[in-house]
């Protein structure tokens, strides 16, 4: 049984000064879900949250949040979302403590001050923040994790039904991102929010229940990354590294049977996708050596949302991954 | 040689070419061209306003005459009348109106309430003195005196009427062929510096302190919501924008009070500064100037789209103030300006000792300019787009 649509975005179209920013935009997150809505510089994200939060008023079409109009009814929204500004000194006071932001936030929906900093306290340590001196450090003096996770538990203090967050992962080293979306599992898991995640990040999609993928203003790809995923014709995918890789290598690889697809990952380093058959690692390793190419390691990897929309985007562009004569099983 | 050569030129190349950017960048933004424009217009206006100008009834000094001589002197003048006479002719020249009262106590009344500026009584014996240095015989010439009373806190006003007077005394002398000291005006100037306080603070502190007060408190409201960038997250809370301007102005009156106090506390503790009235009279007048300056300060910082923006604004808006209240020689113009405001109603309360009901006018000026700008800040702020 399908649960409630908290985030809804359908038919949405923005002009800012006569130029169309989003057009025809439809996505949508159930009850509790994670959604990623992706895209480049100019796809329209930023925009598609400030819809959202009822910053911008669309010309067409229908926006809703926690059930609420946001165009009708923007003031009956306030109470249930919070929101994560992408850069962290645009939501939090800098000369103030953690708690003090939290506190200070929480008074605009009249939560008491003892109140809200147990609820600050609670959220900090679902964050991961649990020393009590970090708390009481102006914000200013945090790293720029501490200081991300700061700004999610100010937008987390009211008790929101659904957290919107603008590039949350933007500028943090590779595994504060992870940490950081991890985070946020906890908090969806934890508290039932409905999450989402603008960013142009790929990978942030693999954390989320459904992406929505912006392209210009237009949704190019929406759905479950699992099952986008599962779109991608290939039963297994190898990371494979090599001593020395040209485009002729690429090329051999591509025409091995097996495989179905290649996407390039480092400089001398493949994303092989195979065929479904027995002991695949095996068949491709000899399938390689036949062609003459000895990899320097091999990793077994899953096939991702990411690896969806690379074949696709590269596709699009009209070069095909998937070779001639080997269509995937 | 060649090489110095060329560096020089790509040095007047890139001069040239930042030049070029920085007068792009003030074409585009129109405000800067209206500040640009409109100072110059505003100053060269005050400089060439006198000679311009059309006087109306606040750009004179109002001087009463009482006549209080009955004595008998000349049986063909009587020099008090005569003398009087010759003030009302010289009063225009001196931007002054000459008027008779009779009642002296009225007189000290309306002078300490500011509605005239000066009092000048003709005392018993002026017509007898000066026939007496009439008689050919007489060794020498017996001096006839007439008190005059100024306003002490109104320099402008005292010039006037020192300049009729002296005018008027000229002229009388010469019409009447007095040739030596026969006329000494004895000058009282009431409401002004005492002598104990040495300096002069009554006319000093009600200037320097409306000055310090608007111009302190604007320098930190001009910047308080283009600096405050959180804000702007803030508002997507239940907190409103009308909300957000009355926290702003408000909590910059209590720091305006802690300001007060710290001046009230410098001028009392080292410079003995008593004001004439009440203490609290003094702090009211005090804080009424503070929100002007706080309730501009925001307007400022809410039509400014950067700091900066906010700083050429204070600037201008400050420097405004200042050239209407130092070089406008027009006295409706500068009535009207908050500054000049402030300076009436501290004068009122701590200089004349006026109680609260009759310093009332340039307080309630003030507060009205206050609401003026508190509206149009909560106005120009909820149209102001702000994302976040």
């Amino acid at each position: 049984m399908s649960r409630e649509r908290f985030i809804e975005l359908e038919g949405v179209q923005v002009r800012v000064g006569g130029k169309v920013i989003l057009d025809d935009v439809s996505f949508y997150a159930e009850e509790g879900e994670i959604l990623a809505v992706i895209g480049g510089s100019g796809a329209g994200k930023t925009t598609c949250l400030r819809v959202m939060t009822g910053q911008i008023r669309p010309v067409k079409g229908v926006v809703r949040v926690a059930g609420i109009d946001v165009v009708r009814n923007r003031e009956e929204l306030e109470p249930l979302i919070g929101y994560v500004p992408q850069l962290d000194e645009t939501g939090l006071y800098y000369e103030f403590s953690s708690i003090e932001n939290a506190c200070l936030f929480a008074r605009m929906y009249g939560i008491p001050r003892k109140e809200a900093k147990r609820r600050a306290k609670e959220i900090l340590a679902i964050l991961g923040l649990r020393d009590e001196e970090l708390m009481k450090k102006p914000v200013g003096r945090l790293s720029g994790g501490e200081r991300k996770r700061v700004s999610i538990c100010v937008s987390l203090i009211h008790e929101p039904r659904v957290l919107l967050l603008d590039e949350p992962t933007t500028g943090l080293d590779a595994h504060l991102r992870v940490d950081v979306l991890n985070y946020l599992r906890d908090i969806n898991k934890q508290y039932g929010v409905t999450v989402g995640i603008v960013s142009h990040d790929l990978e942030t999609a693999e954390f989320c229940d459904r992406v929505a993928v912006l392209d210009r203003g237009r949704v190019s790809v929406f759905g479950e990354p699992r099952s986008l995923a599962s779109k991608v014709r290939a039963g297994h995918a190898f990371t494979v590294s090599f001593s020395k890789l040209n485009e002729s290598d690429v090329s051999k690889i591509k025409n091995v049977k097996i495989v179905t697809g290649v996407l390039q990952v480092g400089r001398k380093t493949l994303k092989i996708f195979v065929r479904r058959v027995e002991e695949p690692l095996n068949v491709l390793l000899n399938e390689l050596e036949r062609a003459g190419l000895t990899p320097v390691s091999v990793t077994s990897s899953s096939i991702t949302f990411t690896d969806y929309f690379r074949i696709a985007a590269t596709e699009k562009e009209g070069e095909s991954y998937f070779p001639q004569n080997t269509k995937p099983v | 040689m060649t090489s110095m050569t060329g560096r020089v030129a790509g040095s007047i190349t890139r001069i040239a070419a930042l030049m070029r950017k920085e007068v792009e960048g003030i074409i585009k933004d129109r405000m800067a061209l209206v500040v640009l424009i409109l100072l110059p217009v505003i100053i060269t206006f005050s400089l060439g306003a006198y000679q311009f100008r059309v006087l109306t009834l606040a750009d004179y000094a109002k001087v009463a005459v009482i006549n209080q001589d009955t004595s008998i002197g000349d049986p063909d003048y009587n020099f008090a009348n005569e003398f009087f006479w010759e003030l009302v002719n010289n009063a225009n020249d001196s931007t002054c109106i000459v008027f008779l009262m009779n009642d002296e106590n009225l007189a000290n009344f309306l002078l300490w309430r500011g509605d005239i500026d000066a009092i000048v009584v003709i005392p018993f014996g002026f017509n007898s003195h000066l026939a007496s240095n009439r008689d050919p015989e007489a060794p020498i010439p017996v001096p006839a005196y007439i008190n005059v009373t100024l306003d002490g806190s109104d320099l402008e006003s005292q010039g006037k009427v020192i300049d009729c007077l002296t005018s008027a005394i000229a002229d009388f002398k010469i019409h009447f062929n007095f040739t030596k000291d026969e006329i000494i005006p004895a000058l009282t100037a009431v409401m002004g510096p005492s002598k104990e306080q040495g300096i002069d603070l009554r006319v000093t502190v009600p200037l320097i302190a409306p000055l310090l007060l608007i111009g302190g408190i604007m320098i930190l409201t001009s910047q308080c919501i283009v600096g405050d960038v959180p804000l702007r997250r803030l508002l997507l809370t239940p907190a409103s924008k009308s909300e957000a301007v009355l926290a702003k102005v408000l909590a910059y009156l209590i720091t305006s009070i802690i300001q007060i106090m710290i001046i009230m506390g410098i001028l009392s503790l080292i410079y003995q500064y008593q004001p004439l009235g009440s203490y609290i009279n003094l702090v009211l007048s005090f804080l009424c100037a503070s929100l002007f300056g706080i309730t501009l300060g925001v307007f400022i910082s809410i039509v400014s789209n950067s700091r900066l923006q906010a700083n050429q604004y204070f600037i201008f808006a400050f420097l405004t103030l200042v050239v209407i209240e130092l070089a406008v020689p027009v006295a409706d113009i500068k009535n009207a300006s908050p500054l000049h405001m402030a300076r009436e109603a501290i004068i009122n309360v701590a200089s004349r000792g006026l109680p609260l009901y009759y310093a009332m006018p340039p307080i309630i000026g003030l507060l009205a300019y206050s609401l003026v700008f508190l509206a149009l800040s909560i106005v120009a702020f909820s149209v102001k787009k702000s994302v976040v």
